[in-house]
């Protein structure tokens, strides 16, 4: 992922954003961290401010009465801030528990909008990849970080303020010391503020340059990670591949790649741990000559009654914790700095434009199904390549007919249907619906009009009702009705839960088992149930045994009724329910015409075909 | 399942199958999203709330252990300003022992956090011990496996005829009644090409995976020239099979490494086993022949294949690797018409020698074959060749006369709508 530099602009705006993303619905828990900060910081401060003010009572010889009342106030206060700060913490865990979640769901919300194109190209997906591998490394990027940070962000800058407000004082108290060695005394304060200066900018380059660092470091960790995520994800994990691992003796391959991963990783973390730890070191050793340096300065104004004990306490205690958390505050807005390239491309990726919605034309409403599509000189190449899937290609999709669509592998069946259901556009020509071009109509009307079955189809994992309806909400009538005309309905009835049956075991479980054939079936059905004007089947017995598909065949007609049906397989024993038949080559219709017409011309492609799988089964053979 | 992670599990899924490329099509086509969406919302509710409790409990504790932590040091403090107060001790050593066990209190109040952190761990930690110590296989548990004469050692395979037998072998899945399989009877040896056929759910896969040594039967025994197979290791059962199942199972390293391993590779058998399995073509016009690699999603530079391009490199997979029992279930499924009958065509060729299976629902592939398995309610309901088999007018011919039916000429010239309207 290449970002440049950010000017502090353009970080300030969208660390807004991002913001402003997570108010929506976290207002709460944004002002609730702000206020867990100060609250925080006061806490910080408290035990100081107790020993001050009990030493200075002390040293003031003040009666029983008095230090009684001061310990009571002190310790009742301290315990009053840290039960509310306590309990605002655990509103916060409850309120922050799925800003994560929010966030991912924003990123696939957004895939689901997505014109298809888009979202199948590879930069699309890699994008998404790239954000996903983002969010789960190392601390987390993105938003889920940022509403973190903001306690962080206030009660560091409260601290730091504070402190500063006492260093202010105590420099104040110094300057104004009556006393014979007044020059000493300013020398070793602007001493001290010097070496404070100097550790404190020094303090904050050192993180400016570590997380720049560990920037780079981790952007070489995402291809990496990604990488971790296929072995183990989407092939370990896997049931399927367990088979292959096993009969191809793929285990010591895997290891090996995989321990190659876990040292590219433990190595890139270990060098990031490294820096760490330098600064850390540095750091720790200037803290401890700067807080030697102020006791001492502190004890030379206190002997010279230009201080209390009290204040000895305190001031120690305030430069203590300036030293300590200027770091932290340096530290975290650096991060917060870094973390703006996160947020711009979680917003880039939310910012990518649908194309696709332009249109705004309600398709009729028909009961009689009589929609018709044309294709006129259609050619189409995928985005990224130059080659044309579909060439010139014109056809017209007749009312109420069944059309087989035919051909090689590879010569744009699918492509042809993906046009169809304007998953794609063309890259020239149009496609018209009843003489109008589909661009002109509302996106997801037009999609309504079909009811597809695709080779790669996927069920959900949840219930079977919902799932044949794909919503929530269903006709329980239809539903079953959809299942009977598959002949799904003694399938149906052995299940103890009905059409509350969750399918799979991802989602719940207590879910079954489904078969191939037997998802086949389902996801026919639920093309079905949309009881669109166009059917549309790519390879819908593949998966089926002779008679499954005898009864898919023989009750086609019955299963269409008055829509218009484009079937596409390599069984050509299928053709001959359709009453159309369109032989695709190389990207170009080359053929079209009933069964019978098609294998009179015995030098057409149709022919070939044909002969090569029917002589098999022809009688007499 | 505990409701709490049992609301994460739903809302997760719901969540992941948003952004799931391969669920893409079917949710804009469905118009899924708000069901998706819908259901998201209403487990992470749930899970909100389930949390909320959650926290409204450890919260409450986390107040008090607070509230007690300040007594403590309010008592503390108040001891040692007593001791200054009467003079025993002064400031200065009030505020060291007073630093010193405001330390000490957070210190342990740190480690006692840290303890009830680390039993949870150990409570999440033993249950990826408990999967771990899942023993391998029954071999672990001390089974006494065959002297080396008895089977040749893996240089030898390719060349050895094999007789493998089923003696009234039997098989179930774990933690089910009924037997899938039951009683199979069955030897076969080098040179026949056995078709297995069946309805779907019958268990030809599985018998597959009985076959290679994948799943040992529950009952009976599979003999390999001899040798009872569940007395073999697994990885050596292995060795006697080539498979090419349905599933996946490339890794994304070359085409050359996919079909050859990892070690040193034959490339005239490599190119020889792909002009077989005919996809020699398809790689030879890649830029980087068979040193292409597989797999988008991990390598850039690769090439994504096809269902039927994958198939066909599942199939050069197991013809390189030339053992003596070939297993293929459903190759030619996503073929097209041309491309599936070159393999039946090829199929007598590279299945000579050697003992082969071939699974499928297209009957036309027995015609390749010397014999036919029928499976059907767990057992070889009919065996014998094509024609045997029609003679005998049983469930094969049943089968094969649906599966020609529109292939050949129906005599029923009436249009669909015509034919489905006088049914009713």
């Amino acid at each position: 992922m290449k970002i440049e530099n950010m000017r502090l602009k353009e970080m300030l705006r969208i660390n807004f954003r991002g913001l402003t993303f997570i108010a929506q619905d976290k207002i709460r828990g944004i002002l609730l961290m702000l206020f867990i900060g100060i609250i925080n910081a006061v806490y910080t401060f408290w035990n100081v401010w107790l020993l001050a003010v009990l030493a200075d009572a002390l040293q003031a010889h003040a009666s029983a009465q008095t230090l009684i009342r001061d310990l009571a106030l002190m310790a009742g206060g301290g315990l009053l801030v840290g039960a509310v700060n306590f309990t605002s913490y655990y509103i916060l865990f409850y309120i922050g528990s799925n800003v994560w979640e929010q966030a991912d769901l924003a990123l696939n919300s957004k895939m689901m909008d997505m014109d298809y194109e888009y979202m199948e190209s590879e930069k699309v997906q890699n994008q998404r990849r790239d954000l996903d591998e983002i969010t789960r490394s190392y601390g987390g990027g993105g938003i889920n970080f940022l509403f973190w940070r903001v306690e962080v962000v206030a009660r560091t800058t409260t601290e730091v303020l504070i402190a500063v407000f006492y260093l202010a004082q105590m420099i104040y108290k110094s300057a104004t010391l009556p006393g014979t060695h007044s020059r000493e005394m300013g020398f070793m304060t602007a001493l001290f503020m010097l070496m404070l200066a100097a550790a404190l900018i020094f303090s904050y380059r050192q993180n400016i340059r570590w997380q720049e660092d560990r920037f780079s470091l981790e952007n070489k960790m995402i291809p990496v990670n990604r990488s971790f995520t296929w072995y183990v994800e989407n092939y370990l994990e896997k049931t399927e591949a367990s088979k292959n691992i096993r009969l191809f003796k793929q285990q010591s391959v895997l290891m090996e790649r995989i321990q190659n991963i876990f040292e590219s990783i433990t190595d890139k973390v270990g060098r990031i741990t490294e820096i760490e730890e330098k600064i850390q070191l540095f750091l720790g050793a200037l803290r401890a000559v700067l807080l030697g340096l102020v006791y001492f300065l502190l004890g030379a104004i206190a002997l010279q009654g230009g201080m209390t004990a009290g204040n000895v306490v305190l001031y120690a205690g305030a430069i203590g914790i300036l030293i300590e958390y200027f770091s932290e505050w340096v530290f975290v807005l650096t991060e917060l700095a870094t973390n703006s390239k996160y947020l711009k491309a979680f917003f880039d990726f939310l910012d990518i434009p649908n194309q696709k919605y332009e249109g705004t034309l309600h398709t009729e409403k028909r009961d009689d199904d009589r929609f018709e599509v044309e294709f006129r000189h259609v050619s189409f190449h995928y985005p990224g390549s130059k080659q044309d899937v579909l060439k010139d290609f014109s056809i017209r999709f007749r009312i109420g007919e069944r059309l087989a669509v035919v051909g090689e592998n590879g010569c744009g069946k699918t492509t042809l249907i993906k046009l169809l259901c304007r998953l794609y556009d063309p890259t020239e020509g149009e496609i018209l619906l009843n003489g109008i071009d589909i661009h002109k109509y509302d996106y997801q009307e037009y999609m309504n009009l079909f009811g597809v079955v695709f080779q790669d189809f996927k069920l959900l994992s949840m219930p079977l009702g919902q799932n044949i309806a794909a919503s929530e909400s269903y006709s329980p009538e239809r539903v079953y009705d959809a299942l009977a005309r598959m002949g799904m309905s003694d399938y149906t009835k052995k299940l103890e839960k009905g059409l509350d049956t969750v399918l799979y075991k991802d989602f719940d479980s207590s879910g079954i088992e489904v078969s191939g054939g037997e998802a086949q079936k389902l996801a026919m059905a639920r093309a079905l149930y949309r009881d669109a004007p166009f059917l549309i089947l790519d390879e819908p017995t593949a998966a089926l045994d002779p008679i499954a598909e005898y009864e898919v065949y023989s009750k086609f007609d019955e299963l269409v009724g008055t829509k218009t049906a484009v079937y596409i397989s390599h069984r050509l024993s299928s053709c001959r329910f359709c009453n159309d038949i369109l032989v695709i080559a190389d990207g170009r219709a080359v053929q079209r015409g009933s069964h019978e017409e098609l294998l009179a011309d015995e030098k057409g492609l149709y022919y070939r075909l044909w002969m090569a799988q029917a002589q098999y089964y022809v009688h007499g053979k | 399942m505990d409701p709490l992670a049992d609301a994460y599990q739903k809302e997760d899924y719901t969540r992941e199958r948003a952004g799931d490329f391969t669920y893409a099509k079917d949710i804009r086509l469905y118009n899924m999203k708000p069901w998706l969406l819908g259901m998201n919302q209403k487990y992470a509710g749930i899970r909100l709330g389930l949390k909320k409790e959650d926290l409204i409990f450890t919260g409450g504790l986390a107040v008090i252990n607070n509230v007690i932590n300040y007594l403590q040091i309010a008592c503390i403090c108040g001891f040692f300003l007593y001791q200054a107060w009467i003079g025993r001790i002064t400031i200065s050593d009030v505020v060291l022992y007073f630093g010193a066990a405001t330390s000490l209190t957070s210190a342990l109040l740190t480690a006692s956090q840290t303890m009830v952190v680390l039993r949870l761990m150990g409570i999440n930690y033993q249950k990826y011990a408990d999967f771990v110590d899942i023993p391998e296989g029954k071999l672990d548990e001390g089974e006494i496996l065959p002297s080396k004469d008895e089977l040749p050692e893996p240089d030898n395979l390719n060349s050895e005829a094999v007789t493998l037998e089923l003696q009234s072998v039997s098989y179930r899945f774990p933690d089910t009644d009924t037997d899938l399989l039951h009683n199979l009877n069955l030897t076969v040896k080098s040179g026949d090409r056995i078709a297995v056929v069946g309805l779907n759910g019958a268990g030809k896969t599985t018998l597959m995976k009985l076959l290679c040594g994948l799943l040992t039967p529950t009952g009976g025994r599979i003999l390999l020239n001899g040798v009872d197979m569940s007395t073999l290791p697994p990885e050596k059962r292995y060795e006697w099979f080539s498979c090419a199942f349905q599933d996946i199972g490339f890794l994304p390293v070359s085409v050359q490494e996919n079909i050859c391993g990892y070690g040193k590779a034959d490339r005239f058998k490599l190119f020889d086993c792909l002009e077989k399995a005919g996809i020699i073509d398809k790689i030879l016009s890649l830029p980087d022949s068979v040193n292409t690699l597989m797999e988008k999603d991990i390598n850039e530079d690769a090439v994504d294949f096809s269902g039927g391009e994958k198939q066909k490199l599942a199939l050069a997979r197991a013809l390189y690797q030339d053992r003596p029992v070939l297993i293929l279930d459903e190759p030619t499924a996503a073929l097209d018409p041309l491309a599936e009958y070159e393999m039946y065509q090829r199929y007598a060729d590279f299945a000579k020698d050697k003992l082969s299976f071939f699974v499928s629902h297209r009957l036309s592939s027995t015609r390749f074959c010397t014999r036919i398995l029928l499976l059907q309610d767990g057992c070889f309901a009919e065996q014998g060749t094509h024609e045997e088999l029609l003679e005998k007018n049983g469930v094969y011919a049943e089968l094969f006369r649906l599966q020609s039916y529109y292939y050949n000429d129906t005599r029923d010239k009436r249009s669909g709508m015509e034919r489905s309207r006088s049914y009713s």
